[in-house]
């Protein structure tokens, strides 16, 4: 495989501006989509954490702040809210623990309260429910097991049965859905594969078919979409590459190609990536296009684990590192 | 291709020429398009019989030696070609005719035609580009886009213009097409789109000064003000848990700010539970009534909030009587306006599941219906995979239904052979390797500590819930026996299975049994395996030196039609439907009559390749198609490596048969797709596919396990390829005695100290390898308990 280099792209990294970017991230207070945003901050704080990570520069944030903030937006049933005064739900308690696990804070977290919470969202069937209101998707089935692994609690939920799950939710095309019988999407497929890899269990997919139905993903600009015959969006070069990273098949796209797209995608004067080039920048996509730059080794970059879309140097301090598919 | 009789007067045969294929292009401005493209459209219509509504062709320029009766497609016949280029006249709605209804469905040309202003508004819907024009709130963006509408409806003395995506499209794509009209409609067409931009995804940058931000932070200041005093109140009232009206009111006032506020939707249940217990059953059905009026006001701000559709959901699960035909009504004019809305389609499949407003069959004609309204219709592809299995019973309605999509599929691929939703569609009713069922093959191996292995291979992976799910009797009595895989990681789905069988007490003509307990065998899309009794003798079993069991290989091949999988889906006995030989050779025959006007068309010549791969001893043809892809889709070039090699390593199998050798030398192969089915082998030589251990970068690590497969390999030849570690599969082989590495890389000790791990191995060939000219054969040899060292 041949090197990536700087030099070979038009446009290079803008390092300093997104770091600056993301250092003002908190900064929009008078602004009023900053409190109308703020049933998500929790994902927001994890994409901008993960993002400086990413860009080696983990100084720009104060982990103990952020921590704080974090412990505050845990609520009396041990789930985390998207925000203080919010209740709880899978998708920022998983948020909340993979930031203090990227801070390695996670010895201030009642574990066992936590576990307790996401463990009583399984239901019969192996699936999970988003929170006590029994929404039901593959989403949070990978919620559960990263939050689970990365605490070492995996014999909190049945495991067996949570696989049988997502196997139900698998497709025609070697895709899976939200539930089953649902139409395979790129962001699914990552949760999907993810869940399955986070449990070793990555005999189910079959490899060949997905990863060609997600090479083909790949459209004439370079950029990714998430299915088929729609637009490119910066944030398939995360759900699309980390899956195909997962089963070992992410030589099947070009990665110049890619790159090239994906630095077209950030916006030179503000810093931040958009989801296409000429659009409002966002955090979420700014992380997605940084993860997916260092997926596909980009120089300068640390390197980020493809299955919990977080820095490897925290994965190998957790030691949950995970196999990759094998090649039968 | 048989142009058959249809009764139903669908389209049958071949359409005419498509649109020349995209080529690369980096534009990101829809409205600037390949010129040559434009010409092409200029140089067609110049040649063609056309209306005002586009050019129809019939087959004769196309098909000379074809004698055929064509209808033409309804059309007006006073037209010329400038009224065609002008696209204020283009559409035009003061005709009188239901070709101009762009409200209805019945936009299909009539069979044997081929309209090229169809194709073109299909085109459009279908190219990527043009989804640009999406948006699900055309209240509110024609409010936005009030004065570019005035201006588009008196062009073009049109009403409902927006609200219209089709037309959208079509007008845009007359803005692309026809450059002379190109100006007056781009300045519209991209209003249109910047406006109809909305939230998170796509919302296009605006530069805007320094003060005109601080205006709007200004204004903004009182606004937020507001916003958190009431958050503030509602959040002292969950707090204290008071289920008043007054907080019922505030997050109405909130949510239909902030939809996305998913604590208030949960805090809005929990008040509505508790007014419940004062209501009677009727002031209860109102109250959800009024509910569900203001989540759809909410849902039309937000279409694809994830909680509004949840609070819906509630509703309905906590009403005495929901109506939910109303629902299924709702959600068809969701899926109008927005074909692809995955929330509308998996709307559609609750409402679907909670009562019985519409039937499988219903369900698969609406598919039918969508698909035909636009081919690429993916979201609708992916329901009709899902409503066959349940519609297919027995084999003959299998095989029916099958001609009617291949029917389908056909007429989408020659309407636009670019669009990659039908050909997807078209490879899962082809099949793949999981239609396959039964055993490929049943062996017994003698180990070199001179115990038995008892392997069986199957055609399809498979699980088996208990070790013993495989039971073997000998006389009758059933042997213990355990069946795992030869992989490290065990309780997997796998297509090989072994386990140690003592046979040492019995004859060689004792008959050794075989059965399966049909509940314990699952596969990976959870059907069940229902397979016969097997029986043969040990002789027949065996496999030594000369002694390949081909004779066992023939007999399975007719007990595998014996073999079935079944699945129950609502006590619906759902069989296996596998795609008969006549069947493949039609659809190979169409595929290449398709490829006959479309040499380079990549769909068509991959959808080739998996009809050929079902069919016997079509490697070199497979392959050759592979390299020619490799070239027309280099962005996917790794890919059809990856696929060539897989082909080349079939071919190498086939060619083995004859003794327990393969040989993959000098194939460039990249991957070892096929090595499950390599396990009867005792010598394997990859030597010289260096390109094999540069591109896995795995290789070296615990999760490539390819090698442990081959459990029955004594020598192994890896020469000439740069390796540099051993791959630790290979020490999980039992019965190596003599491993090739000459030619590599090797160059200290401690990267051959692993082959230690291996107990029987006997004999290493190191020869070219820098350690050999640093080291001495015998010091190597010592540090590998003293095997044979050949350098």
């Amino acid at each position: 495989m041949s090197e990536i280099k700087v030099e070979q792209f038009p446009i290079k990294l803008e390092v300093e501006k997104h770091l600056k970017y993301l250092k003002e991230l908190n900064n929009h207070q008078d602004e009023l989509e900053y409190w109308l945003s703020e049933a998500l901050r929790l994902n927001g704080i994890y994409w901008g954490v993960t993002a400086t990570y990413i860009l080696d520069h983990p100084e720009i944030y104060d982990s103990k702040e952020i921590s704080k903030f974090i412990l505050s937006c845990q609520n009396e049933d041990g789930g985390f809210g998207g925000c203080t005064d919010h209740d709880s739900h899978l998708l920022y308690t998983l948020s909340a623990i993979q930031v203090l696990a990227i801070c390695d804070t996670l010895s201030e977290v009642n574990k066992d309260k936590v576990v307790k919470y996401v463990a009583k969202l399984q239901n019969p069937d192996g699936s999970f429910s988003g929170d006590e209101w029994g929404e039901v998707d593959t989403r949070f089935s990978y919620c559960a097991l990263s939050c689970l692994k990365i605490l070492h609690r995996l014999d909190a939920v049945d495991v067996p049965k949570a696989v049988e799950y997502v196997k139900k939710c698998m497709n025609f095309d070697g895709g899976f859905g939200s539930v089953e019988s649902a139409e395979s999407h790129s962001g699914q497929i990552f949760c999907c594969v993810g869940a399955l890899a986070i449990v070793d269990r990555l005999d189910i997919v079959d490899a060949d078919k997905l990863g060609w139905w997600l090479a083909e993903r790949q459209l004439p600009n370079g950029g990714l979409n998430g299915r088929p015959e729609k637009l490119e969006d910066v944030c398939y070069s995360w759900w699309v590459l980390s899956s195909l990273s997962i089963i070992d098949r992410i030589h099947w796209i070009n990665k110049e190609k890619l790159i090239n797209f994906i630095l077209s995608c950030q916006d030179t004067e503000t810093g931040g990536f958009s989801d296409r080039q000429g659009d409002m920048v966002d955090v979420f996509h700014t992380l997605f296009g940084i993860t997916g730059l260092s997926l596909l080794g980009y120089p300068n970059l640390a390197k980020v684990d493809p299955v919990y879309c977080m820095p490897v140097s925290t994965i190998e301090r957790l030691n949950i590192k995970t196999r990759t598919y094998n090649q039968i | 291709m048989n142009n058959k009789k249809n009764p139903q007067g669908t389209f049958n045969g071949i359409r005419s020429v498509r649109f020349p294929p995209i080529t690369q292009s980096y534009i990101s401005d829809p409205c600037r398009y390949e010129p040559q493209k434009v010409k092409y459209f200029n140089d067609t219509l110049e040649k063609k019989p056309h209306s005002i509504h586009g050019v129809c062709e019939t087959l004769d320029s196309r098909f000379k030696n074809r004698k055929q009766n064509h209808t033409v497609a309804p059309c007006d016949h006073n037209t010329s070609q400038s009224l065609l280029l002008d696209p204020t006249k283009v559409i035009d709605m003061r005709k009188d005719s239901h070709r101009y209804n762009f409200g209805s469905t019945s936009m299909t040309p009539a069979p044997n035609t081929y309209d090229i202003n169809y194709a073109t508004g299909r085109y459009a819907s279908n190219n990527y580009k043009f989804q640009l024009l999406k948006s699900n709130e055309h209240k509110e963006r024609d409010e936005a886009n009030k004065v570019q509408l005035d201006t588009i409806r008196s062009l073009l003395k049109l009403d409902n213009i927006f609200t219209d995506k089709r037309t959208c499209r079509r007008i845009a794509h007359f803005a692309l097409y026809f450059p002379q009209r190109q100006y007056k409609i781009q300045f519209n067409i991209n209003q249109f789109i910047v406006l109809s931009y909305k939230n998170f995804h796509g919302v296009k940058k605006s530069y805007v000064s320094e003060e005109i931000r601080n205006e709007k932070k200004l204004k903004e200041k009182s606004e937020i003000e507001e916003y958190l005093n009431l958050v503030k109140i509602i959040n002292e009232k969950r707090k204290n848990k008071v289920y008043d009206s007054e907080a019922f009111n505030i997050t109405t006032k909130i949510l239909s700010y902030n939809v996305e506020y998913y604590t208030l939707w949960n805090f809005r249940r929990k008040i509505l539970l508790h007014q419940f217990e004062t209501l009677t059953p009727e002031e209860k059905e109102k109250k959800f009534e009024n509910e569900l009026e203001f989540q759809e006001k909410c849902v039309r701000k937000k279409p694809k909030s994830y909680w509004a559709w949840n609070h819906r959901r509630w509703i309905l699960e906590n009403m005495e009587k929901p109506n939910w035909k109303r629902e299924l009504l709702l959600v068809n004019g969701m899926l109008n306006l927005d074909t692809r809305n995955f929330h509308g389609w998996d709307y559609r499949r609750y409402v679907i599941s909670k009562s019985k407003v519409s039937s499988v069959k219903e369900e698969f004609e609406y598919t039918t219906k969508k698909i035909s309204q636009s081919f690429s219709n993916y979201s609708a592809w992916h329901y009709r995979s899902k409503l066959i299995p349940k519609l297919v019973t027995k084999k003959t309605k299998w095989e029916k239904l099958s001609t009617n999509e291949f029917e389908m599929v056909k007429n989408a691929e020659y309407t636009d052979p670019n669009d990659q939703s039908a050909w997807l569609y078209h490879c899962w009713l082809l099949g793949d390797d999981n239609n396959l069922v039964g055993i490929k093959n049943c062996y017994l191996i003698q180990n070199v500590d001179n115990k038995y292995t008892f392997g069986i291979e199957l055609l399809k992976k498979i699980m088996l819930k208990s070790s013993n799910s495989i039971q073997i009797s000998i006389n009758d009595e059933v042997q213990k026996v355990e069946f795992t895989t030869p992989t490290i990681t065990q309780n997997k789905f796998s297509k090989l299975w072994i386990s140690n069988l003592d046979i040492s007490n019995f004859a060689n003509d004792t008959k050794i049994k075989v059965s399966f307990n049909k509940d314990e065998i699952i596969t990976i899309d959870d059907k069940k395996l229902i397979i016969p009794e097997l029986e043969f003798t040990i002789q027949d079993l065996y496999i030594k030196n000369e002694n390949i069991n081909s004779e066992i290989q023939k007999q399975l091949k007719s007990y595998n039609k014996d073999c079935k999988e079944e699945k129950e889906e609502n006590h619906i006995k759902i069989v296996n439907t596998q795609i008969s030989e006549d069947v493949l050779n039609e659809e190979l025959e169409s595929v290449k009559e398709l490829l006959e006007l479309e040499p380079d068309s990549k769909w068509a010549l991959l959808t080739l390749v998996k009809i050929l791969s079902k069919l016997d001893n079509k490697e070199d043809e497979i392959i050759e198609i592979l390299e020619k892809l490799k070239d027309i889709d280099t962005y996917r070039n790794e890919y059809y490596l990856d696929f060539v090699s897989q082909f080349k390593m079939n071919k190498c199998i086939k060619q083995s048969n004859k003794d327990m050798t393969l040989d993959l030398s000098s194939q460039n192969l990249t991957r070892l797709s096929l090595i499950d089915e390599c396990s009867t082998y005792t010598k394997i030589d990859i030597s010289n596919n260096s390109d094999l251990f540069n591109s896995i970068n795995d290789i070296y690590s615990y999760s490539y396990d390819a090698f442990s497969y081959l459990i029955n390999a004594r020598i192994l030849i890896l020469n000439n390829n740069k390796l540099k570690e051993i791959p630790k599969s290979i020490l999980s082989l039992q019965n190596l005695t003599e491993i090739y590495l000459e030619n590599n890389e090797f160059s200290t000790l401690e990267e051959l100290k692993p082959l230690n791990q291996i107990k029987s191995l006997k004999c290493i060939h190191l020869a070219q390898n820098p350690i050999v000219s640093s080291m001495e054969t015998e010091k190597i040899k010592e540090y590998l308990n003293n095997i044979d060292v050949h350098c």
